[in-house]
Order: C-alpha cells, then structure tokens, then sequence
C-alpha cells in the first residue's frame, strides 16, 4: 500500500462518520492537508507507508476526529453513568433472583433462564430509553428539568389521602374479591372467579398478615399527613413496615399454596417473586440507610473547604 | 487529614492550553490563512497545535460564523483559506478582552 491509498482511507473513514452534505468537502479539504503535512515530513524524499500510518495515526482515530469535525451531543450524559449502571446491576440481580425462585414456584429452570435474559435485555433497553430521553429533555429545556429546592421531609395531605384510598382498595379487592366482582357484575359471580380462588391455609393464617401491615402503613400515613412531615422515628417505621411487608411477601412464596388452582398460584408466584425481592432490596436499603449515623451540623465559622 | 494524590500534571496542562485555542486561532487569521501555514505559524510563534485539533476547529469556528473561507489555487494543490468574519472580529476584541483581565487577575492570584 503507498503513502497516498493510506490517505484516502483515513479520509474516507474520517468522512464516513459525517453528516452526507459536509463529506465531499471535509474529505477534500482534509486530504489536502495530510498530503501537506506528509510532504512537509518527507522532507523531499518520497512519502511511504509508514510515514503516512505515522501521520494519520498522530491525528487521530477517525471516530474520534469525526467528532471533532462535528461534536454531537451524547445519547446519555456522562454525569448519568453511574445511576444507569446501579440501576442496570439492580434490575438484573433482581431478575436473576426471580430466575433462582421460580423452579420452586413450578417454572421450568430453563425457561426461566431463557425468559430472564430477555427480561435483562428488556430491562437495559428500557434504561437507556429513559435516561436518553431525560437528557435530551434537560439539553432542549433547560429551564423546565433546572434544579429546583425541595423538602424532601414535607408531605403533600392530598397524595397522603391517595396513597391511604390505594391501601385500603388493595385490602378490600384482595380481601374479597369475589364480593368486588360482584359489585361490578351486578348478579352472581363470575364462573372464572372460582379459578382464582385462595387456598384455604393461606387464606385464613397468611394473608390477614399482610393486611395488618397495610393497615399500619394506612394509618403511619395519616398520622405523618396530620404531622405535615416525616421525622426520624416515622421513617424508621416506615421502614420496619417495608421490610415487614418484603418479608411477608417471600413467606407467601415459600410457604404452601396461594391459589387452589396450582397454574394460578405458579403464574402468581412468579409475578409475585420480583416485586417481593425487589421490595425487600430497598426496604434493607432503607434501614441500613437510616442506621448510619447523620452527618453532623457544619459549625459557624468552620472552613468549608476542610479536609 | 486525607491523603492528596498527585495531580495529573500533563493533563492539566493540555486542559489550560486547550481553552485558549480558540483565541489563538482567531489572532491569527486577520489576514488569510490556509490551515497547514496557520499550524506553522501559531508554531513558530510558541504555540503548536496538534494538526488533529486545528483543522477540525477552523471547519467548527466557520459554522459558528466566525470565520469566513473560500478555496484557492495558487502555487499549488487546491487550499481552502479561511479568514475573520465581521462576527470573529468582534468576538476576537471581546476575548482579547476578556484575555488581558484573566491575565491580570491570574498574575495578581500568582503573585
């Protein structure tokens, strides 16, 4: 290969990265001042390969050199990678959580390695989807995703209300559901209802578990809502109910059956298996979060660029 | 006290130089430039520039308007030559400017 075909492909792979209408003339102009500067190294003699390797080597990678050409704004910002990477190493160790326990709730282990992968790739694209949206949101309306204070102790009353109405649905619909069904239906019960029917044991010894949780979280609710912020003790136990409700959720799948019908109770459990770990990764994250002691008061007059 | 660990001097140093480019190039093109005699000529005068960097940021400082260009053949191969713009002369007197006070708060800071 002679020292003016190394050129033209440097040029050609420079120009290739670049937009179709600033190509012709970036690769004239560009070629124009390698073989220049090749001349210049020559110094008389006649350029060969090496030389030329050495100069376009010198200049850069062509990815690189095309971005100097034409910075483009990154799909993720750089300040997004390590939130992208938790949440990425996040969702995968709670997926592949959710692969170790569904055998146990009657999954086929390979389908569930099959469907896990798929879940982690979904997951990934999901994240990038996101954090590529938020940064091209924060570059194009800088004033609208701009900091702003917040309390993060204060407690709006109309979402604590909400959040209250949420609890007690759950408690009613998951309570009795047939009696919801047939509030909608209007007559008797759905055929299709009986399928879903608990199991008599869960029912009655582990299921009213869950709902004495919801109702102390309900009522830590109302009681920080009438407050009008959270304070050390009530996230404390804000926490222990977390963990409590976590922990509840991993007894279901562990013990006996849920549903009488075991393709529901697998399909159940399967579902249920994430969110149930997922819950008690963050409410461990919560506790040992609140365990730390708080950084103390910075003093007045202290320097506030002590080491 | 922590522990300081040493700095990354070299970086620094093309992290300083690399801010002032822009105006170096600027100070230069009153008068027509092709970009292989502007590299020379910011060389000889104490400021040589990566062929990498310089002919990349005459194409950005063009579509920022502050440099006109034009090919021209004239004791050799085709030469694109670029000059100051009306707007690049005005934002080389701001940062000219703006140059001579840093100097003068930097050299008071340096003492």
């Amino acid at each position: 290969m002679d020292a003016q075909t190394v050129i033209e492909s440097y040029v050609r792979d420079v120009t290739q990265r670049l937009p179709r209408r600033t190509r012709a003339d970036v690769a004239l102009e560009l070629r124009a001042l390698l073989m220049e500067e090749l001349a210049a190294r020559a110094a008389g003699r006649a350029a060969d390969e090496a030389m030329a390797v050495e100069l376009v080597r010198g200049f850069g990678a062509p990815g690189e050199v095309a971005g100097r050409y034409r910075p483009a704004a990154p799909l993720l910002d750089a300040a997004d990678t390590r939130p992208f990477i938790m949440a990425a190493i996040a969702g995968a160790l709670v997926i592949m959580a959710g692969v170790a326990i569904a055998p146990a709730a009657g999954a086929h282990p390979h389908q569930a390695a099959n469907a896990a992968t798929g879940a982690i790739l979904g997951w990934l694209g999901f994240l990038f989807v996101v954090f590529a949206a938020r940064s091209w949101a924060q570059r194009h309306w800088p004033s609208l995703t701009a900091w702003r204070p917040h309390d993060p102790e204060k407690v709006s009353r109309a979402a604590s209300l909400a959040l209250v109405a949420v609890i007690v649905l759950g408690i009613v619909c998951y309570g009795a559901p047939t009696w919801v069904a047939a509030q909608f239906t209007g007559g008797p019960v759905p055929a299709w209802m009986t399928t879903v029917a608990y199991a008599p044991d869960f029912q009655a010894n582990r299921l009213p578990w869950l709902f004495g949780l919801w109702v102390a979280q309900a009522l830590l609710i109302l009681w920080v809502a009438l407050e009008g912020r959270w304070r050390a003790p009530t996230r404390r136990i804000e926490a222990g109910l977390l963990l409590g409700v976590s922990l509840a959720l991993i007894w279901f799948l562990a013990a006996g059956p849920m549903f009488q019908t075991a393709a529901v109770d697998h399909t159940a459990k399967a579902w249920l298996a994430p969110v149930a770990i997922l819950m008690l990764v963050y409410a461990v994250w919560k506790v040992a979060k609140l365990s730390r002691p708080p950084a103390p008061p910075m003093q007045p007059g202290a320097s506030s660029l002590a080491i | 006290m922590g522990q300081i660990a040493e700095p990354p001097l070299p970086k620094l140093d093309l992290e300083l130089r690399r801010g002032v480019l822009t105006i170096a190039v600027l100070s230069q093109l009153a008068e027509p430039q092709y970009g292989y005699s502007l590299r020379q000529a910011l060389a000889a005068k104490g400021m040589p520039i990566e062929e990498g960097t310089l002919y990349p940021l005459l194409r950005r400082l063009e579509g920022q308007g502050l440099l006109e260009s034009e090919w021209r053949i004239e004791d050799g191969p085709p030469r694109r030559y670029y000059a100051l713009s009306e707007a690049g002369a005005a934002a080389l007197r701001r940062l000219a400017g703006e140059w001579r006070d840093l100097v003068s708060t930097m050299s008071g800071l340096l003492g």
